[in-house]
Formats: structure tokens, sequence, C-alpha cells
């Protein structure tokens, strides 16, 4: 099958280097600390912070820093065929756990010592890079929050189709078999935080694809902080500053 | 969550009594209500419901499928609904559950009537192909992802959005098939048959605080409330279902109040939803 | 201390300036590896003169977001709570406000028998210095254990502030050990506090 036609379009008309269409909104649930709708093309995730709060489980309390935890599931009507279990099974444990990691190491947790912060992460809408939408709509929530945090955390996802890399793949793309590589970093300070890949690439083309993902993160970053910006414009306009 | 001092309970029972909510709202007043449709394109209807701060998406899946044997001329109607850890930290991990099952059991009784397939708010036997081989199964899927109170009639207006948004493809039948063969079908992906969402009832929920119902409660009313009728009215004013939660005992001649008081609410809910929906779709046709 | 107030907005990483020349405040960090300040928060840059006379002369950079953070009680903060138990050593308080600020989320506190009153400290009677429900005014004295903060009111204007008697009206206080009801002229015994001036 061909996923990149002779003139360099793609099956859903981009280019191999274009993101798909972002969007982005912060405080669509008002009951949580923090909130935040992300949407990248036809995947679309909402994403929730409640904390820092009072660790439910004395158990788990940790006397010097945060508790983070984060749990991601899949709405049924998500995908195109109709999930029987929206949680619990083991993907969507595997991704509460990659995603507490990422955001656990850019939260300031020695700030909040013996509370707790709670991520909850819904996909709506499922079509390819959920990892990287679940990761952006999380940064944003904690920054709605108000929760310290080092950096904003970012993520693309990347991969190598008829020898070409491409960016951000969406569902038809990923099932293809290529690889596919999922990179979270810390845009400002620059490091790598998530690096996920399945099948194989000889290491000078993963380079390229590594450095496409980067550039990838890096324009979510810019639309984030605009948000960002914009949104905090717009909360001192109404309380009259 | 601090809960309700005995001052802020106070408060809203006073306040109930005499016809001023917390908000400002009179008692049988519905906070406002946005509707967006066909918020999910992978699936055939779909709906996305905001009443204040309670926000949820209803989405309608059809699939083919065979009938029962006990009722070869309708299809078959499943709903689920699901309460996501956004709304509310207890719902993670399966904390959500028994919320999920009481909205579940309680929209089914509401919208499709007994057994036997008597008297469904969904008119089933449109959803027949082949009689008695093929139908169609629809699949209504209800997503919380904010909860402020009154779910039932959020997801009511929302799963009511969905089905008129919702196109069951045109299927052709091949015409050679005998016995118990299966017919071959195309389903086809251009012709789309709009649902018929006329006798679809609408949920009304009254909440009874001190000696007074109220619509559309928020969380910190429903807190206090004693006890809930919800009734699903439709358009020609027929009761399609009624529920009762919470512990309190009452008055024969006080549910029948309450059913009258559901009637008359119904009416100004229905046409607040129908011009919504139809705005809806007007906005999506543009876009 | 003199304010500049910056007008800039920042989000969380933005470089602030290097550690030698700026002191990292609220919503600021410094990162070891490099020695630079970055801001931790989304909202407005303000940088503020230290004092003339501390050693550090370096401005002090502050980003302050637009949430408010819920009210934590912090040792030396004055607190109202409402008391849940009371055993014969400890009595335990749910702590509502810290300060003219409601808390978002209830800590649990505890008063022990030698922080009730400040004298003769081992013959106080719990059972005569409150009752569960009372609403008390104490003294955070520390952060405690692992379950709660650690409570004084052994100060006179620190005590029973309301409380109700077994007839369910508002008891009047009479001194700082006794509460008489007005509704059936009972006599109640609790540890006051003096209000007023």
């Amino acid at each position: 099958m061909e996923y990149v036609s002779p003139e360099g379009l793609r099956l859903d008309g981009r280019r191999p280097m274009e993101m798909r269409q972002i969007r982005a909104e912060i405080g669509t649930i008002m009951k949580a600390d923090g909130s935040a709708v992300f949407e990248m093309g036809n995947t679309k995730v909402v994403a929730a912070v409640y904390g820092p709060r009072e660790v439910q489980n004395r158990g788990q309390q940790i006397s010097d820093k945060a508790l983070v935890r984060c749990e991601y599931s899949m709405a049924n009507f998500s995908t195109g065929d109709r999930m029987r279990k929206p949680k619990g099974d083991r993907r969507s444990t595997e991704i509460s756990l990659v995603i507490r990691q990422t955001m656990e190491e850019s939260i300031l947790t020695h700030l909040m010592p013996r509370s707790q912060i709670d991520i909850y992460v819904q996909v709506l809408q499922a079509d390819g890079g959920t990892r990287s939408a679940c990761i952006n709509a999380a940064t944003l929530a904690l920054a709605d929050a108000g929760i310290p945090m080092r950096d904003l955390v970012t993520s693309c996802s990347a991969g190598y189709l008829n020898s070409t890399p491409l960016l951000d793949l969406n569902y038809v793309e990923d099932s293809a078999g290529g690889p596919d590589v999922t990179l979270g970093i810390l845009p400002k300070l620059d490091k790598v935080t998530l690096l996920q890949m399945d099948s194989k690439l000889p290491i000078d083309i993963f380079e390229n694809v590594m450095q496409l993902a980067t550039e990838g993160c890096k324009a979510v970053a810019n639309y984030i902080r605009e948000l960002l910006l914009e949104n905090t414009k717009e909360l001192e306009y109404r309380r009259g500053v | 969550m601090v809960g309700l001092s005995v001052g802020e309970k106070h408060f809203i029972q006073g306040g109930v009594a005499q016809d001023l909510r917390c908000d400002g709202r009179k008692r049988l007043t519905y906070r406002p209500i946005y509707l967006e449709t066909g918020v999910i394109p992978q699936a055939n209807g779909s709906a996305r419901v905001r009443m204040g701060a309670t926000e949820v998406i209803a989405s309608v899946k059809a699939e083919l499928g065979r009938p029962t044997p006990l009722q070869p001329d309708k299809g078959k109607v499943s709903i689920y609904v699901d309460c996501s850890p956004t709304a509310e930290p207890a719902f993670e991990g399966r904390g959500g559950d028994e919320l999920s099952t009481e909205l579940s059991t309680a929209l089914q009784c509401c919208l499709l009537g007994g057994k036997s397939g008597a008297g469904a708010g969904i008119d089933l036997s449109s959803l027949i192909v082949v009689e008695g081989k093929i139908c169609w199964d629809l699949y209504i899927d209800g997503l919380v992802v904010s909860s402020d109170g009154n779910l039932l009639d959020a997801l009511g207006a929302a799963i009511k959005a969905a089905l008129s948004n919702t196109g069951i493809p045109k299927v052709n039948v091949a015409a050679s098939a005998s016995g118990d063969e299966q017919p071959e079908v195309d389903v086809s992906d251009e012709e789309f048959l709009q649902f018929d969402t006329s006798g679809i009832p609408v949920i009304v929920t009254l909440t009874k605080i001190g000696r007074h119902y109220v619509v559309d409660a928020t969380s910190e009313e429903e807190s206090q409330m004693s006890s809930a009728v919800s009734i699903s009215v439709n358009r020609k004013g027929h009761i399609c279902g009624l529920t009762k939660r919470g512990g309190a005992g009452l008055d024969p001649s006080i549910i029948l109040d309450m059913v009258s008081v559901a009637k008359h609410v119904s009416e100004q809910l229905l046409e607040k939803l129908d011009s919504e929906i139809a705005a809806a779709e007007a906005d999506e046709g543009e876009s | 201390m003199r304010e500049q107030k910056g007008p800039s907005l920042v989000t969380p990483g933005e470089v602030l300036g290097r550690a030698s020349d700026v002191k990292a405040g609220r919503g600021a960090y410094v990162a070891p590896h490099n020695s630079t300040v970055y801001s931790s928060l989304t909202g407005f840059l303000r940088t503020i003169s230290p004092p003339a006379d501390s050693p550090d002369q370096r401005p002090i950079v502050e980003v302050t977001g637009h949430k408010a953070q819920g009210a934590v009680p912090v040792p030396g903060s004055v607190v109202i709570g409402q008391v849940t138990k009371v055993m014969a050593r400890m009595a335990s308080a749910d702590i509502m406000c810290v300060g003219p600020k409601s808390v978002r989320e209830k800590f649990t506190g505890i008063i022990w028998q030698q922080d009730v009153r400040a004298t003769e400290i081992e013959k106080v009677d719990m059972h005569l210095s409150f009752h569960p429900g009372d609403i008390v005014r104490a003294l955070v004295l520390s952060l405690g254990d692992a379950r709660a903060y650690y409570l004084s009111t052994a100060k006179n204007e620190l005590g029973v502030v309301s409380a109700e008697s077994t007839a369910g009206a508002t008891m009047v206080p009479i001194s700082w050990t006794e509460m008489h009801c007005p509704v059936t002229g009972q006599i109640e015994q609790r540890k006051v506090a003096k209000v007023g001036s």
C-alpha cells in the first residue's frame, strides 16, 4: 500500500513533515482544579487534574514529595469498533504508567509533600497519536491547575513509511506496520523525558525521525504557550486588571 | 471536599422554600442548556450536552445483527453509560461502576419500554432490515465528562439529540435469499436514513428538598434531597417511564402531583431541546 | 521593599535570569545543572528588590498564577476547627479555616491533653474541656505526625468559640470554664476562648 504518493502527499493530503491541525481549550471541567481538551487532527482527548490534595490512601503517602497518580481511559465510542471494556485492560494500564512517569519528571513534587496529584485522561476519539495527545492535554491541565512544573512537557509521534520520515501518524499510517516513534520533551530545557519505538530502524534513519519528532514537539510547545498566555490575559482582563 | 456546613444546608433548604435557589433560579427553571451535535464523526450519531457544569456526551453506533427469535420484527437497542474519572476522582477504576449501572438501568427503563418491546420510546420496528434475519443493533453510549447534578436529564437530552443526528446507512438486500440462509446485504456508504425521533421522550427529574420539589438540581442541592423521582414524558404528554431514587418514603398523592408537574415542565424542555437540536444541526450542516 | 511591576506574562520553563543575578521566589526555581532561574507557573512576572539590610542583594523574581491555592495550615497560624472526637488524653478536630480563609479540603488536627491550657496541664479532664461538635479556635504547633496536625488552645483567646448544649441551643459563655444554656438554664463545662478586646 502506498502511504506517500509520488508527488509527496500522504493519504490525508498532508506533506511528510506536516502535523495535523491542533486545537486545544483550557478549563472545560469546572469542578476539576485544572482541565483541558486537546485535539490533534481527529484524535480528541480530555484531561482533568485534581490536586494537590490530601492523600487518600495513607499507606502511599510520601513524606517529602507529592504522589502523582494517573488514569487513562478510552470511551466506548472512541475507536471504529465499539470497545467493550473502557478501562483496566493492559494497554490502558501501560499508558497510564507512561503518562505518570513523564509528568512526574516535570512536576516540582518536593514543593508539595504528603499530598497527591491526580491526572485523569479520557480519550473521546482515537485516530493515532493518542499517547501524545494525552501528554499534551495533561500538561495543559497541570498548567491550568497552577501546579509548579520545571517546563511544559510536549509530545509528538513520527514514523518511517515508503522510505520517508513522516510526522504525526494517524491511525491508518500507525497500523501500517512501520516504525512508530513517540517522543516527549521538555522544550525549553531541551531534555527528553519519553522515548518509545516499536518495529526496527537503522540508526541513521532513526536520528532523522527523532529530529523530526523533536520539531513536532517544539511546534506543539509554541502552540501551548500561546494558548496559556492568551488564557491568562483573558482572565486578567475579566478581573479588571 | 469539605462538605456543606449546617448554615449552608439551612440556606439551601430555606431558599427552596421561598422559590429562590443558590444560583438565582426558580424551582422549576432549568440551567442554560448548550447542545452540539456531530461531535464524534466516527459514530453514526452523537451529541454533547452541557447544563451548567454538568457535561455529557452520547454516541450512537449502528451495526448489523440478528433479531432475537422472540421478536423477529424488531431491532435491538442497548444503552450503556460510563462515568469518566475526569468528572469525579471517586470514579477512578471501578468506583464509578455503581453510578454507571444505575444510570444505564434508569435510561433503559425510561426509553426502551417493557421486555416484550412494547411501549418503547424508540420505534424498534423501523430498525428491521429483513424480518427474522437481519436487523440493526443500535449501541447507545453515554459518557459523563463533568458532573454537577442532574445527570439523568442531561443524558436523556443527549441521547435524544444523538438519535436525531443519527443516520442509518441504507441497505440493499440481495433478492434471492430463502429459508435459513443469510441474505447478502450491501451497506451503502452514501445514502443515509434519518432516524425518526419525534416519539422519543425526554426525562425530567424532580428532586424533593424539604417540602418542595426542584428541577435540575446541582450536586449541592442533590446532597440535601430526601428523594428524587425521574419521569420520562414524550411529546404527546404520555408517561414513558418512572424511577424513584432516595430512601425517604413519599405519599402517593405527592407522586401524582410530581407527575403532573413533570408533564408541565417537560413541555418547555421539549420545546427548548427541539430548537437547540435544530440549531445545532444547522450549524453542523454549515461547517 | 520596593516593587517593580513587570507586566510580562511567562509560562513554565521560561528563563528568568542567571542564578548569580536573581534569586528564585515563589513560582520560580533554580536548575542546578546550569544555575539558571526558570519559571514554574503561568502568570505575571514580578521583580522585587531585596530589603536594604539583607546580605543577599539579588532581586527576587516571582511568578503569580491566577489560580488561588487552597489555604494550608502552617505552624504558628490560628485555625478554626470543629471537634470530632474526645478521648481521655486527646481531642481531634477537623480544621475548616486557616486565618480568615476557608480550606478547600479539610485537615485533621489533634489537641493533646497537655496543650489544652497553660496551667495545671496534667489535671486537665478532656471531657470537661471539649465536646464533639464544638467550634474551637486553636494555634498550629507543628505539622505533627502522618495523620494530623498538632494544635494547642493554651492561650486566653483560644478554645471553644461556639458550642451547642445537650438541648440543642447555642450556649452563652460565662467564664473561662463554663457555658450557660439559655433554654434549660444548665451550665456545661468547656475550655472557653476569651472573645473581644
